[in-house]
Formats: C-alpha cells, structure tokens, sequence
C-alpha cells in the first residue's frame, strides 16, 4: 500500500507544459481578438470619412460631425509633420517631461508607500496629510507650479508627477495592505529577519499591484502633460509651433486654424501613450513571472 | 504537577514532559460588545511523538488553539509551555501547516521549500541535497522549478509538508490541511501523511472537522466544546496500524469510536446554536 500510494499521487493529474511561444505571423494575423480589433478601427474610420465628406445629407442629423477634417487630409497633415524636425522635437519634449516626471513619481511613491505600510507611526503622521491632497486635481496644480518651480520644465514636470504618484502609492499600499498574514507567520516561524520579510516577501508581494499602479499612473501621466502644456505654452521649445510638446502642438495648431494637426497631435498622444502602458505591461509582466498564466 | 495527576486529560506516561502542554489557557478576541471569549480554562497536554487530533464544531476555537500553539498570539491567562519551555512567539520547532496553501506564488517550490534554511543564513550544499530528497520523497521533484499556481492541490499541499519537514520540527501543526481538496486527492494524501509519519515520527497536532480523518491517522483525539472552548473529551484511538481508510469503516471498534465522537460533537454544536439563539433572544432591544 505504501508504494502504492505514492506512485498514484506522482500520477496525479498534473497541468499541462506551458505552450511554445514561437513567433508565428499567421496565428497573429488569424487572431480573432487582433482580427477584431482592425474591424472596429475599419468601422471608425469609415464613419469618421463619411461624416466628413458627406457635407449635405449627414450635416442634417450631426451637423457636427462634418467639422472635422476628413481622414485624407489627417494624414497629408501627418506627412507633413512626419518630415517637420520640430513635431519629432514634440515627441522628445512630451517624452521627456512624462519621463522626469514619472521616474520622480516611482522613485519618491514606491518607498513613501512602503513606510506606510510598514510603520503604523509614519501612517499616523503622513496618511491625512495624502488623504487631503489626493483629490485636488494635478491640473489644479499648474498655476501654483509655474510660481513655485523656477523653470517651466520642472513646473510642468511635477505636474505630471502629481498624476502618477497618487495611482502609485494607493496601489502599492492596497497590495502591501492585502498580504496573507499566513505568509508572515509562516516566515517569523522560520525565524526570518525583519529585512529578510521586507525583501522576500513584502517587496515581491506588492510588485504586482505597482506594476498596476505604474501602468495606471503613466496613463495619467500623459493626460496631465497635455494639459500642462497647453496652459504653460511648451516651455523652452514653446517658440515654434510644432516643437513645445505633442500638447502644445495640439493647442497651437487649434490657435493657428490648421484642424488635421489637431487629429494628428491626438493620435499621437494616443499612440505614446499605449505605447509606455504596453512597454510597462511588459516590464511588470518579466518582473512577476509566477502570474504568467499557468497553463498556456 | 499535581495537576497532571489527577487530570484526565493528562497524557502519555508521568515523568516524561509533554511536547505541548496547555494549562488554563483563556483567550478572548475584541473589545467591548464585540468581545468574544474563543477559549476558557483550556488544558491539554500532548505527549512527545504523539499523533493528535483535534476535532470540536465549527468557531470552536481550533484554529486559535493553532495560532497559540504556534507562537502567532498570546493567551490572556493561562500557560503553554513547549518541551516544558514557555511558549514565547513563532519559532522553528513548531510549524504550522495551513488550511489552504501558504506557498509563496513568487518562489519556485524549490525556493520554497529552502526558504527556511535561506532566510536562517544557513544556506549550504547539505541543506540543498537535503531539499532534493525531501522534494523526491513528496514526490514532486519533476516540477521543483515550477510556481505554486502552476502545481495542483495537491502537490501544492505536499511542497509545504516539504518546506515544513526540511527544517525537522518538533511539532507540526496541521489546521484542516486537506481542506480544500477534492475527496479523492484526500484519501490519497491521508494515507500519504500515515505514512510520512510512520517513517519519520514526530509529534503532529492535526485540527480537522472529519472524524473519519482523525480515526484514520490519530493516537488521540480531542473533541474541543463549544465556544468559550475546552477540551471536552480525550479520546484513545487504540486501533492497531497500519490502518486503511477502507478497513475502518468495517471496523466495529472504529465505528464505536466514532459513534461516542458523533455524539459529542452533536451536544457540542446543538449547545452552540442553543447558546446563540439565546444570545441573539437577550440582545435585542
């Protein structure tokens, strides 16, 4: 019987190897999310072109709608831009600020979190003070900003700072917040050190929720620059239209009466911004390898 | 030691001290109208090499019971004394194995199961060969590399009686540890641990709420009493082994075991409730 029983339970049903992840450009193609997702961009397009060339018969119903530049002349305008240095400076510009300002808002939101989470007495002084400047909004911020910080790039900088801090720190304080306490037993009955729990298990206890509160913050990070840029003027590359930042660029061309770059500018924002939730996706996705799914 | 003289409860040979030993043990959780007396007056001892089973009706307090054996919390009054030596807080020789799985998910189940001699600063070339043949004798050194999620109930249960046995305990504390497994993978690893102990003796604390489960692996059994808990009744499973979860139900002794728990458990529980609707009758505005 005793032999019995332990080759049954190396029997038992175990899950299935992880599939091979090889490149295979047919099953990208054939996927039906992916397959699906360039049937609703067809579908947006299509009623974005109507709209905007229909002029009588739609103008009745939304009259709006045949404001916009068509597509066609969306992407002249892009070509146009495409070869312009300064739009291609925007795109540095814009990347750069949320760039500062996100690194700044980790650097300073990971620890400031984790004090909260570990010391009732750091809580106790520093959470109400949080708790009442969490709803004031990051916008609220810029004419204090630019009063405050002696250059226009730093005002604009800690701005987006503000957006991606509080994402940050709520995330990482909820993940912080909801380990097992069995997992903290189990490590003080093995006799672990304090700084032996905070590093083997508190750290990568909490690294999936600030992989989430990263990828939420980088998200507002790039709201919060166009905005900021509107407002301020584009800082240092404020002097030319096109290369104060892609929200510059938005509200210049807006100033200026060219309505494609308008588009072009939100595209491209739109475009940046998937971009960084994605690149941080991956990361947060190589740093947490045991929530890969468990079976392919 | 008068005490143990003339307490039935008092286990094992006299002379010897016990693996475990409660005295009066009062435990309350919460404060004002939320304060609820879990154990009260509570004393028991468990013999060294003693498989015990502890079984009472559910908030019975058998998991608090684990949580002061295992140097989580301290009782309000009372003793506990670990081979005689006061229980202070967690420590090595007294691991509990918890219902559910308790598996870091960002370890291996190697890691895991060295994270004992990992975070001690006792890491070594032995401790590692030590891990692989504890992998091996579970049986699931094939999937060493692999993350909890990705391991069935099972094999997550028995990585943690590994991570539990490398660092060699004086007691394990079992709380409902097959919980949670579908009745097959149950029976297989009863039988697994029966035989784990047999080959490795050591003084087991095992909580369930199946008596089947206590009559198949335990010396003794103790029936806890409704809440504020004691014990109830100490039990002697003298069934010869090995035992086969089959062969007990034909097993006339067995059965009247059984029987004699059954019924201890239902006054238990029918007194709980009893108490509870009383309670609820004398609370109300």
């Amino acid at each position: 019987m005793s032999i019995d029983a332990t080759t049954r339970l190396a029997t038992e049903i175990a899950p299935p190897a992880t599939a091979h992840r090889r490149f295979d450009v047919r099953r990208i193609v054939l996927d039906p999310r992916r397959r699906r997702g360039a049937v609703s961009w067809l579908v947006v397009l299509l009623i974005w072109q109507l709209g905007a060339s229909s002029g009588g018969w739609l103008a009745e119903p939304l009259p709006w709608i045949g404001r916009l530049p068509a597509p066609r002349d969306v992407l002249a305008a892009a070509l146009e831009l495409g070869v312009d240095p300064g739009y291609w400076h925007s795109w540095l510009a814009s990347g750069g600020r949320v760039l500062l300002g996100f690194a700044a808002a980790v650097l300073c939101g990971v620890p400031f979190s984790l004090l909260l989470a570990g010391s009732a007495r750091v809580r106790g002084v520093a959470y109400p003070v949080f708790e009442l400047l969490r709803p004031v909004p990051p916008l609220a911020w810029v004419p204090a900003a630019i009063i405050f910080w002696p250059t226009q790039e730093l005002s604009i900088a800690f701005v987006i700072f503000l957006g991606a801090f509080y994402p940050i720190v709520l995330n990482v304080l909820g993940g912080a917040r909801s380990v097992d306490a069995r997992f903290l037993e189990t490590a003080r009955s093995l006799g672990a050190s304090r700084w032996s729990v905070f590093r083997r298990l508190l750290l990568p206890a909490v690294l999936p929720a600030m992989a989430v509160g990263m990828e939420v913050g980088i998200g507002i990070t790039w709201e919060v620059v166009v905005a900021a840029e509107m407002i301020s003027g584009g800082g240092a590359g404020g002097a030319s239209a096109s290369g104060g930042g892609l929200g510059f660029l938005i509200w210049s061309s807006y100033v200026g009466g060219s309505y494609p770059q308008i588009i072009v500018g939100m595209i491209s924002i739109g475009v940046a911004g998937y971009a960084s939730s994605a690149l941080l996706r991956w990361v947060g996705a190589r740093l947490t390898p045991w929530r890969r799914e468990p079976a392919a | 030691m008068g005490w143990r003289a003339a307490h039935p409860l008092a286990a094992g040979a006299g002379g010897v001290t016990p693996a475990i030993a409660l005295r009066d043990v009062d435990k309350t959780y919460g404060v004002g109208r939320r304060r609820r007396a879990v154990l009260r007056g509570c004393s028991l001892e468990i013999a060294q090499g003693e498989f015990c089973a502890v079984l009472g009706p559910s908030g019975a307090g058998k998991s608090t019971l684990v949580r002061l054996i295992a140097g989580f919390e301290r009782p309000d009054a009372g003793a506990i004394t670990a081979l005689g030596a006061p229980v202070k807080g967690p420590g090595k020789d007294r691991l509990v194995m918890f219902q559910e799985t308790a598996l870091f998910p960002w370890m291996t189940t190697r890691e895991n199961v060295l994270y004992g001699p990992r975070v001690s600063a006792e890491r070594g070339p032995a401790w590692r060969s030590r891990a692989e043949e504890l992998l091996r004798r579970v049986g699931i050194a094939a999937f060493a590399q692999k993350y909890p999620a990705q391991l069935s109930g099972g094999m997550q249960r028995r990585a943690e009686i590994a991570r539990a046995l490398l660092n060699d305990p004086a007691v394990m504390i079992l709380d409902e540890p097959f919980r949670g497994l579908d009745a097959m993978t149950r029976a297989l690893m009863l039988e697994y641990y029966a035989e784990l102990h047999a080959a490795s003796p050591r003084t087991q604390i095992f909580v369930t709420t199946d008596v089947d489960e206590a009559l198949f692996l335990a010396d003794r059994l103790l029936v806890m009493s409704h809440a504020p808990a004691a014990v109830a009744a100490a039990i002697e499973i003298d069934l010869p082994r090995p035992r086969s979860l089959a062969g007990l139900v034909a097993d006339d002794r067995a059965n009247a075991i059984k029987r004699r728990v059954l019924d201890l458990l239902e006054t238990e529980g029918r007194r709980a409730f009893g108490g509870r609707a009383r309670a609820a009758l004398v609370s109300r505005p």
